[in-house]
């Protein structure tokens, strides 16, 4: 044989073999399931994704969205935000019934729902997840309140709950020593396995929200110490789903739990029946069966894969924003090729952006004059339409639109672009027309393209008046470390609610909760710290708007901070995707989802 | 005195060499060409890149300043690419100007004296590749802070590596040759053997690893600023990609062609003349 003859051979055997694995088949999941009374059906599939990695899927330990997303679907919380009705309020998930209060009003007597159960896990004796009693509540909150567990959130409860700052304190002097069983904690007392209470230290209309967070999600101690440090990657929980495979940068597969205990909600919003919502009132859930959560980072990945049907649900970026939708008079629309494919919803996200001042800088923390002629200089309407496509509300107050005692309830006003003031306010502060005012650095959180052309807008805006701005763009930890350490002149800021109530905006600005608390401007009025707590117990109501409306006013005056904009959040999801209702508190609401496998399988 | 004849003789023939290929020359002014732009830039000479010169995302007309069309803010890509090739250009030479001499100095001591500062030189460069180049970078240009001076820096203080091994082995060849004893008998110092002897014998290899560590520099920033550790403020090629990653999905092609055509330009410009450079300069290759 010759060697071309060779040569051509063996070129063809490995043509042939790499075709061969090429063929091979990807591995293929069931796509049928049959229930416990021997139904067969179509296996429920939801693919969705992950932006980023999860942290911890410990709750206790976790304070970022995608382990959050993870924790809410493994594990159960006692509350959680009523998936149909706005404004948002409590459902209860692991109880019965709301709790009810004592006369005095600092006490809550619970009663857990009877028939949750662990999922099955080798924790348990013979492998069998038991049922939940009220000592696994107890055991959480403590576990919650353990300082050597839980070194992000315990802000969520501090002060409210008799006894659990105490306990707080002491894991924090015993360390590795704790024994929960020797701490008892006065505010929680066990009244039988199903039945408990909460005691507060003052009356307080907000102490039941913090039970609605991840961060308390209820836990088993026998899984806890099981597993010890692999508790983050071995999740045992009450939740709707658990984990089929465990993948954090890869493929995440969640199955469906079940023995789950919750039914879709009976009550919705007006118009939910009729757009359909309420269709599936009372079900058991979940519907779906699986849940496979790849993690694509890059948004253009995510959207191609979207359009191609193999993702049920995706978020709209800026950029895909500009292409599938617009704005006109009535609102936002996808264009009439994406229309016929996919839904789309628009939700004004309880968020609130805004420009912090470091109050200790001694060029703009003492020249007052200089902060508002920066305020009038902004514009921060032509930004939202420039920069974020029009996808946002200019805000008027600290708190987010849909939020009760935002600017629709104190019925404030706000700085708007103004660029006469701004110059006379400049002229004020001692540097007309910017003369001899030197660079001021703005501190960003990242350094994407998306940042720098935010700030590039800014600067803009800015150097119309004559104040020169310069970036410093950090990494996220970099950015925290100058932020915390009050070593920055300006920087950009938002803030998420962690509970739906105003008081969660109001509190950064509160002059206790200086860096390494939320108050990054520290930023310190004796009456607005007065003002804060008189309206922080108060349930909502003219009282307390008023009480908003006047700290409004001397946050205006003073502008420690420059409150710009509340953005709105938009989704795509397939047509085959039901009971979707975007739902601001819940970012990942799988148990209510269905999908029609039908309509998928022929792609409508 | 007879190694500087045939230094120069070689210089010149390398030169005569060079000017005959039409391509090399070309090449050479695209790089004058570059150099210019980065020397206005340096004098401020350039046109304000941030200046308004139109609407947003205006597609590229027969208008100098919109040749190129322009950005999200109205602003003309062409000024933005003449600001960039700035602030490429000053750092392809100043990682150079901070790497050649280490790479020279640290290669030419470990080579002669071998021994305890060869041990050392070696221990230094293998700790350094052992690291991936980026993340070293990245690693360095934190610790400094941010910025064009500390990504220089961490790129300089690393871009000597590969000049100091090829360095170094030479001298450990060149060092036992004859005219290197013969110098050594007629009683030449050390300092006259490493730098008057056997230096010049090398020095070819150290130009053309320079010209070829300008290219390395320029992509490097690109990608560090992609990264979003590069150049903070002005400017950059990098940043420019890193923004057409959104404004390709709306169809505006301009501004990353616009990059991807002036960057084409000088990293050919740069692999030619670098080729022709060691094809002129290497004594084994000349006539």
């Amino acid at each position: 044989m010759s060697a071309l003859k060779k040569t051509l051979l063996l070129s063809s055997l490995t043509a042939l073999i790499a075709l061969g694995l090429s063929c091979k088949p990807t591995p293929k999941t069931e796509d049928s399931v049959t229930d416990s009374k021997g139904i067969t059906s179509k296996k429920m599939v939801f693919n969705y994704l992950r932006g980023t990695a999860h942290k911890s899927l410990d709750p206790m330990k976790q304070f970022d969205s995608a382990s959050a997303d993870l924790v809410a679907n493994i594990y159960d919380r006692l509350f959680e935000y009523h998936y149909l009705k706005r404004p948002y309020e409590l459902s209860p998930v692991l109880l019965s019934e709301m709790p009810t209060l004592s006369e005095d009003g600092l006490t809550y007597n619970f009663t857990l729902k009877k028939g949750v159960r662990f999922i099955d896990d080798p924790c348990f004796k013979g492998g069998k997840g038991r049922e939940l009693v009220t000592d696994d509540i107890i055991y959480s909150i403590k576990r919650f309140a353990d300082s050597n567990v839980n070194m992000l959130s315990y802000m969520l409860v501090e002060g409210s709950i008799v006894g659990l700052d105490e306990f707080h304190a002491e894991t924090k002097k015993l360390g590795k020593e704790t024994n929960y069983a020797k701490l008892p904690v006065a505010g929680l007392k066990k009244i039988d396995d199903q039945k408990f209470s909460i005691t507060l230290t003052r009356k307080n209309p907000l102490a039941l929200l913090p039970f609605a967070a991840t961060q308390i999600s209820i836990v088993a101690k026998e899984a806890v110490d099981k597993y010890i440090e692999d508790f983050e990657r071995h999740p045992v929980g009450t939740g709707p789903f658990y984990i089929k495979e465990y993948s954090r940068r890869g493929v995440m597969v969640l199955a469906k739990n079940p023995n789950y205990h919750g039914t879709y909600p009976a009550e919705g919003d007006s118009g939910d029946k009729e757009s359909g919502l309420l269709a599936d009132a009372g079900k058991k859930i979940p519907f779906i069966d699986e849940i496979h959560l790849p993690l694509i980072e890059e948004p253009q990945p995510a959207m191609l894969k979207f359009q191609k049907g193999q993702i049920d649900w995706i978020g709209l970026d800026k950029d895909n924003f500009n292409k599938m939708a617009y704005k006109d008079e009535q609102g936002f629309h996808l264009n009439e090729t994406y229309s016929k494919k996919f839904d789309m919803y628009a939700e004004m996200g309880l968020v609130m952006e805004y420009l912090v001042f470091n109050m200790k800088d001694p060029l703009l923390g003492k020249n007052k004059a200089l902060r508002q002629a920066i305020a009038y200089a902004l514009d921060t309407k032509g930004y939202i339409e420039k920069m974020r496509n029009g996808r946002g509300e200019p805000l008027k107050s600290i708190t987010p639109i849909p939020i009760a005692g935002s600017q629709a309830q104190t019925e404030t006003d706000y700085y708007s672009y103004n660029k006469e003031m701004a110059l006379k306010k400049l002229a004020e502060a001692g540097y007309p027309n910017g003369e001899g005012l030197p660079e001021i650095v703005i501190e960003y959180r990242s350094a994407n393209s998306a940042t720098r052309q935010d700030f590039e807008f800014l600067r803009n805006q800015l150097s119309t008046v004559g104040i020169t701005l310069k970036p410093g763009f950090q990494t996220f930890s970099a950015f925290l470390t100058k932020i915390e350490s009050g070593n920055f002149q300006m920087a950009t800021a938002g803030w998420a609610a962690d509970y739906p109530d105003a008081e969660n905006f109001y509190q950064l600005l509160y002059g206790p909760n200086s860096s390494p608390g939320p108050n990054h401007s520290a930023w310190a009025n004796a009456e607005y710290d007065k003002l804060y707590k008189d309206s922080k117990y108060l349930p909502n109501g003219p009282e307390r708007y008023a009480i908003f409306a006047k700290m409004h006013k001397i946050l205006q005056d003073e502008v420690p901070v420059i409150i710009t904009w509340n953005p709105i959040y938009f989704g795509l999801f397939q047509k085959w995707v039901g009971n979707m209702k975007r739902n601001m508190m819940q970012d990942a609401p799988f148990k209510y989802l269905k999908i029609d496998t039908a309509g998928k399988k022929k792609g409508v | 005195m007879s190694t500087q004849v045939a230094n120069n003789s070689l210089g010149r023939r390398a030169l005569q060499k060079l000017l005959r290929q039409k391509l090399t020359v070309i090449c050479f002014v695209v790089i004058i060409i570059y150099l210019s732009i980065a020397l206005l830039g340096a004098l401020n000479l350039l046109p304000d890149f941030q200046a308004r010169v139109g609407e947003s995302y205006e597609p590229p007309s027969l208008s100098i300043a919109k040749i190129f069309g322009t950005d999200i803010f109205g602003r003309s890509v062409l000024f933005k690419l003449l600001a960039g090739t700035k602030t490429a250009i000053s750092i392809g030479f100043l990682v150079t100007s901070i790497a050649v001499p280490i790479g020279i100095t640290l290669g030419s001591l470990a080579g002669y004296y071998g021994g305890k500062i060869d041990g050392f030189v070696v221990w230094l460069f293998s700790v350094i590749v052992s690291v991936p180049y980026l993340l070293m970078v990245i690693a360095i240009s934190y610790v400094l802070g941010k910025g064009m001076l500390s990504m220089c820096i961490a790129m300089g203080s690393i871009g000597w590596v590969g000049l100091c091994r090829l360095i170094r082995a030479e001298f450990l060849k060149h060092k036992e040759r004859e005219y290197v004893l013969a110098a050594r008998l007629l009683g030449a110092n050390d300092y006259n053997l490493i730098f008057k002897q056997i230096l010049p014998n090398v020095l070819h290899l150290a130009i053309i690893t320079a010209s070829l560590q300008v290219l390395g520099a320029i992509k490097s920033e690109v990608i560090l600023t992609y990264l979003g550790v590069g150049v903070q403020d002005g400017s950059s090629w990098g940043s420019m990609i890193s923004d057409a990653t959104g404004e390709l999905v709306n169809g505006h092609w301009w501004p990353l062609a616009g990059v991807v055509i002036t960057m084409f330009f000088i990293i050919y410009a740069l692999n030619v003349v670098g080729d022709a450079l060691r094809d002129a300069l290497d004594p084994k290759l000349v006539d």
